[in-house]
This record gives structure tokens, C-alpha cells and sequence, in this order.
């Protein structure tokens, strides 16, 4: 009761994120054995950055922010442009098919939508499009982004839980992934033909084949990443290597796109960016830390049981509640708050854990573009110029989209777990 | 994620601050770059050792430079270095302003309860960071365990729990910021801004952000 009544009250004050969880568990500890467990913030915060495959969430930031910086975005732009031609709002797809493409280089949503949105927002104004819907495309193309791997979510995901394998996440993601993907150029082609927008030059084959081939170093990080920890050649954390310096060998020797200054840049901007992870990752030590020892997992697992005996009504409890919190708490952050309590919940209820981990991310990721706090949404609202409020109503029917997307993976377990069968990971 | 915030500092111990923050993100980068660096070297390694055994050649890695580069570079090496680069970077975070924080309703509120609010969270930062040093000390004297990854690398546990105790010292330091140190950067502005003396600069707010 203290615990939650000084997270309720830090969250609502706005002290960061990662403060609020520590000071959560921190209260917890002291309701739990006084003064004397105190001390525990300084060994789970210890235990919470060390694990060994963190090692991977710097080296995938640090692949994704000299992709960014060696013109790998406007190759696979203009490859993805390449294959819609004649059809109408033929940029609203290029936008949607280069996220799907981009997602197997990054795992963060907000970074493909910086780094998509900076080129594909202006393109799209200037083919007519309203500037709000390009903001709701990009956001809403993006959140495929952490779902497609590599995943930083998947990995804090795993990281938080501990017995659950990161590779079967992975494989996890691909089917809802492509799902999504596919539901947003079902959408976006309602909407473009609906609306009457643009067309394009019609489809020529050799200029698929000219852009195909530029982009195809690129496209390969995907191969190396996916492929390496799929077919069991490397780990997570070796594939993150690979694709390090993969990314870093094509951009200054293949592309020379990549200076001494953009290296230095990227090393500054995938610290801070892993501060931000590593300290939600500590902090969510110490609230686990409480939270396992206080029995509220179990707690949880009875309320939900309770809530409904069938586990179609089990599951969609739950989803409606991490939609909930999704709309409040930025993506990593509601994963640490949640998933310590309900993951083990819906395990104990009889759900499969990998099948429970994806229903939980794909709810929890759609947070990023529902309001009132959508940091995605917000990030491309703010590179359109328009205000948030008009990005969120034109990203509506995407949203639905993507909730079909939540709703078919959590109602179908095999959407989830036929991959990781056939790969023989995470069983 | 952006750069460091150009903020007009004038005190010394904000310049201290500043320096300080410098050093750790030099002295992150320089993990970052070995980590990888070693990393990569001990895939190669594996992948040559691999080929060597097929190939019949084991005894290249039984002794000699080989087999010592080999021996440490293996990944229990590298995960030495994490302790220091996830403490140290969440430094970093901080002081860029790299927060993920709900501060729409506080923002809300009238400005004399804005303020109050912010210094309420200023203290609870102070109290995070004082912990740090306080418990981490205490954790890191108290370690005992032996990290072994070959017979020439073996260390005590004390050297990577030290990164505890010395991150809640440079938070500390980072407090000279002030109010500052709450400001919370959305796509590389700043939000919710407050000057040195607690004044709101309502410059800094974004309109996505209101």
C-alpha cells in the first residue's frame, strides 16, 4: 500500500520514470524489513545493468545510429518507392513498407520515426498529403519497429523476467510483426484511395532492380541479425556485435558516408540513450526485488482469475489493462512496471510465457502512439509541425488496425508461438 | 537522442559539473569502443578456432599468443566493463536531460505549486543519488566475489560494484545544475525548463508537449 502510494504520487509530480520505480521499491523494502533492507538498491541496481546479454542494447543502438547517419534510410526509401507506382497514396505505402524494412535494423520506435519521419514527412507534404496524416503514418508504421527483431524492448523484457528466452521473443515477433505491417498498407490503401492521393511513375522493373541493389547491403543487417540468432550460429549479444560493425565497415568503407565526427556523435547518442534504458533497468531491479517478495504477482494472478474463469477473458483483462497503461507510460518503462506482475500471473493461469510476452508487448507497444502520452506520435507530430491532438486523430483508424493486430495474436496463440516452434527456440 | 544541452553556466561547481560529465562520457565511449572492439576480436577467434579444430589444428590455440588472446576475450570479459558503462551512462542520461517522465500534470498546475513539485523531485534526486554513494560504498567494500576469465585476468567483484557508489557521486556533483537537471528533452528541446533562481522559461515548451 506505502509502495504504491509513493509511486502514484512521484509518477503524478513528474520525478523520472526510473526514480519513481526505485523509490516504489525502495518504500516496499522498508515496509517489508525497516532500515535494514535499504541496502538493496545498491545490489539490484548492480545486478539490474549487468546481466550479460545487455551487452546487446548498446551495440543494437549504436547499429541503429550509424545506419541513421550513412544514408541507409534514403536507399531503402527509394527501393521501397520503387514498388508502388500507379497505386494511390503510392508514398503512404513507400512510408509503411520502408518501416518494415527498417525494423530489422532497430529496435526502438522513436529512433525509426526520427529517422524515417526527417525524410518522408517533407516528402509527403509535398505530394499534397495533410502534414498530420504523414506524422500518423510514419508513427504508426514505426511501432512495427520494436515488434520485428532485434527488439530493445524484447530484451528488457527477458532482462526483467530472467527465465524467459530472448530468441524465443524474437521469433516471437516476426508473424504480428509482418501482421502489422500488412494491416497498415491495408489502411493506408483504404484511406489513399478514398482520398484520392497521389500516384507514382508505373512500376518498371530495372529501377527496382537499380534501388534493390543499392539497398541490398543494407537490407542485409536484417540477414546477419536475424538469421545468425535464428539458426543458432551466434547469441543475441554476438549477433549485436556483428551488426555493429557490419553497419560501422559499410559506412565508412562501402557507403563513406560516415565521418570521424558522425562516430563520435553516435558513441555520445547510444550512451545517453543506454542511461535511459540501464536506469529503468536498475530501478525495475529494486520494484522486482519488492514485488516478488511481497506476493503481489500471486495477488494479481487471483484478481485476474477472479475477473474471469475463461482465459479469452483472462487474456483480454489483461490486454485492456496494459492498453490502459499504455496510454500513460511510455513503452519501457510500463513493460517494467508490468510485466514483473503479470507475466508470471498469466503463466500461473496456464498461458504460454512466449505467447503471454507477445500479447504483453504488442499491448504495451501501442502505447506509443495512443494519447495522451504517445512519444512516438508525439516525435513525428512535432517533425510535421502539427499539433499532437490532429496526428492522433488521423493515426485512429491505424490504431484500430493495430488493435486487430493485438487482439488476433492474444484470441490465436499459434500467430506467436509457430515460429519459435519451427525454429525450436524458447519451448 | 541529442547532444549535450547548450545551458549558459556560470558557477564553478556547474562548471565542475560540466567537466565531470565530460570525462564520463569520454570514459563511456572508450568502454563502449573496447567492448566492441573485443567483442568482434573474440567472434573472429571463435570462428578461427572452430575452423582450426575441423581442420585438424587444435594445437594452435593450445599455447602460446594465440590461445592467451583467445582465453581473454571471451564474452565474461567484456561483461567486466558493463557495470561501469550502465552506471556511468545513467549519469550521462541525467544530465542531457534524457528523462522519461509524465510532467503534463505537474506542468498543470498554478506556478507556485509547479515549483514545489519540482523541488519535491529535486530532493527525491539528491536522495536517489546520496543512496548510491552510501549503500554502493558499503556494497562495493563488502564484495567478495572473483570474477575469473582466464588465468591471467581475474578480478574482484569490488572493482565493477565501485561503479555504484562513484555513479551516485557524480550524480551529486551533477546536482550544482539544479532545477535544470528536472528539465525533460523531447526530440531535442527542452521541456518544462526552469532557470537557476526557479523561474519557469516558457520558451523551452514545446506545443507538442503541452
Amino acid at each position: 500500500m506505502s509502495a504504491s502510494l509513493a509511486f502514484a504520487v512521484l509518477l503524478l509530480i513528474g520525478l523520472p520514470l526510473g526514480l519513481v520505480l526505485t523509490a516504489a521499491g525502495m518504500v516496499g523494502a522498508f515496509a517489508l524489513g525497516g532500515t535494514d533492507y535499504l541496502g538493496i538498491i545498491a545490489d539490484r541496481f548492480y545486478f539490474g545493468v549487468s546481466g550479460y546479454v545487455l551487452i546487446a542494447v548498446p551495440y543494437f543502438i549504436f547499429t541503429a545510429e550509424i545506419m541513421n547517419r550513412s544514408g541507409l534510410t534514403d536507399r531503402l526509401i527509394a527501393f521501397a518507392g520503387s514498388l508502388f507506382g500507379r497505386i494511390p497514396g503510392a508514398l503512404s505505402h513507400v512510408t509503411v513498407t520502408t518501416c518494415v524494412l527498417f525494423a530489422g535494423l532497430t529496435g526502438a520506435a522513436v529512433t525509426e520515426t526520427a529517422a524515417i519521419g526527417k525524410t518522408m514527412i517533407p516528402a509527403m507534404k509535398k505530394e499534397g498529403y495533410p502534414a498530420s496524416y504523414a506524422a500518423a503514418v510514419i508513427a504508426s508504421s514505426s511501432i512495427i519497429g520494436p515488434i520485428i527483431p532485434p527488439s530493445i524492448i524484447m530484451i528488457a523484457y527477458a532482462a526483467t523476467l530472467r527465465d524467459i528466452s530472448i530468441l524465443g521473443l524474437f521469433a516471437a515477433g516476426i508473424l504480428p510483426g509482418l501482421m502489422m505491417g500488412l494491416a497498415m498498407l491495408i489502411v493506408s490503401g483504404i484511406i489513399s484511395f478514398r482520398r484520392r492521393y497521389a500516384r507514382h511513375d508505373r512500376v518498371q522493373f530495372a529501377v527496382i532492380l537499380a534501388t534493390g541493389s543499392a539497398a541490398l547491403a543494407a537490407m542485409g543487417i536484417p540477414v546477419v541479425i536475424l538469421g545468425g540468432i535464428l539458426s543458432g550460429l551466434t547469441t543475441v549479444t554476438e549477433a549485436s556485435v556483428i551488426a555493429a560493425i557490419y553497419a560501422l565497415v559499410l559506412g565508412v568503407f562501402a557507403y563513406r558516408s560516415v565521418s570521424g565526427r558522425d562516430m563520435w556523435d553516435s558513441l555520445v547518442s547510444t550512451i545517453s540513450f543506454s542511461g535511459v534504458v540501464f536506469l529503468l533497468l536498475g530501478a525495475s531491479n529494486v520494484l522486482g526485488w519488492y514485488v516478488t517478495r511481497s506476493g503481489i504477482a500471486r495477488h494479481a494472478a487471483e484478481w485476474i482469475a477472479a475477473l474471469s474463469s475463461d482465459p479469452t477473458g483472462q487474456i483480454l483483462a489483461v490486454v485492456l489493462l496494459l492498453l490502459i497503461i499504455g496510454m500513460f507510460i511510455d513503452v519501457l518503462p510500463a513493460i517494467i512496471i508490468a510485466v514483473p506482475v503479470l507475466s508470471p500471473a498469466l503463466v500461473e493461469l496456464g498461458f504460454h510465457p512466449l505467447h503471454a510476452g507477445m500479447v504483453m508487448l504488442l499491448a504495451l507497444n501501442l502505447g506509443n502512439i495512443t494519447p495522451p502520452l504517445g512519444l512516438t506520435l508525439m516525435t513525428a507530430a512535432r517533425i510535421a509541425g502539427v499539433p499532437y491532438e490532429s496526428a492522433a486523430r488521423e493515426a485512429l483508424p491505424f490504431m484500430a488496425a493495430h488493435l486487430c493486430v493485438v487482439l488476433i495474436a492474444a484470441l490465436y496463440p499459434p500467430l506467436t508461438l509457430y515460429l519459435p516452434q519451427i525454429l525450436g527456440v524458447g519451448q | 537522442m541529442a547532444e549535450p544541452a547548450a545551458v549558459p553556466h556560470s558557477t564553478p561547481l556547474s562548471r565542475l559539473s560540466d567537466a565531470v560529465n565530460m570525462a564520463t562520457v569520454a570514459v563511456c565511449a572508450a568502454l563502449l569502443a573496447v567492448m566492441l572492439s573485443v567483442s568482434a576480436l573474440g567472434i573472429l577467434l571463435e570462428a578461427m578456432h572452430s575452423l582450426f579444430l575441423r581442420a585438424g589444428w587444435a594445437d594452435a590455440f593450445g599455447a602460446g599468443w594465440l590461445s592467451i588472446v583467445y582465453a581473454n576475450t571471451r564474452p565474461s570479459f567484456v561483461r567486466l566493463f558493463l557495470p561501469w558503462l550502465g552506471m556511468l551512462s545513467i549519469t550521462v542520461a541525467f544530465k542531457q536531460c534524457e528523462h522519461i517522465a509524465i510532467g503534463a500534470l505537474a506542468r498543470s498546475l498554478p506556478g507556485p505549486l509547479f515549483r514545489f513539485t519540482r523541488w519535491v523531485n529535486f530532493v527525491a534526486i539528491a536522495l536517489f543519488a546520496g543512496a548510491l554513494v552510501w549503500y554502493g560504498f558499503d556494497y562495493a567494500v563488502g564484495s567478495t566475489h572473483l570474477f575469473i576469465v582466464s588465468d591471467d585476468i581475474q578480478l574482484s567483484q569490488r572493482w565493477t560494484a565501485a561503479a555504484v557508489p562513484v555513479a551516485g557521486l557524480i550524480l551529486v556533483i551533477h546536482l550544482a545544475d539544479g532545477l535544470r537537471l528536472l528539465d525533460e528533452r523531447i526530440d531535442g528541446d527542452l521541456v518544462a525548463g526552469t532557470g537557476p533562481r526557479g523561474d519557469v522559461d516558457e520558451r523551452n515548451v514545446p506545443e507538442a508537449a503541452e
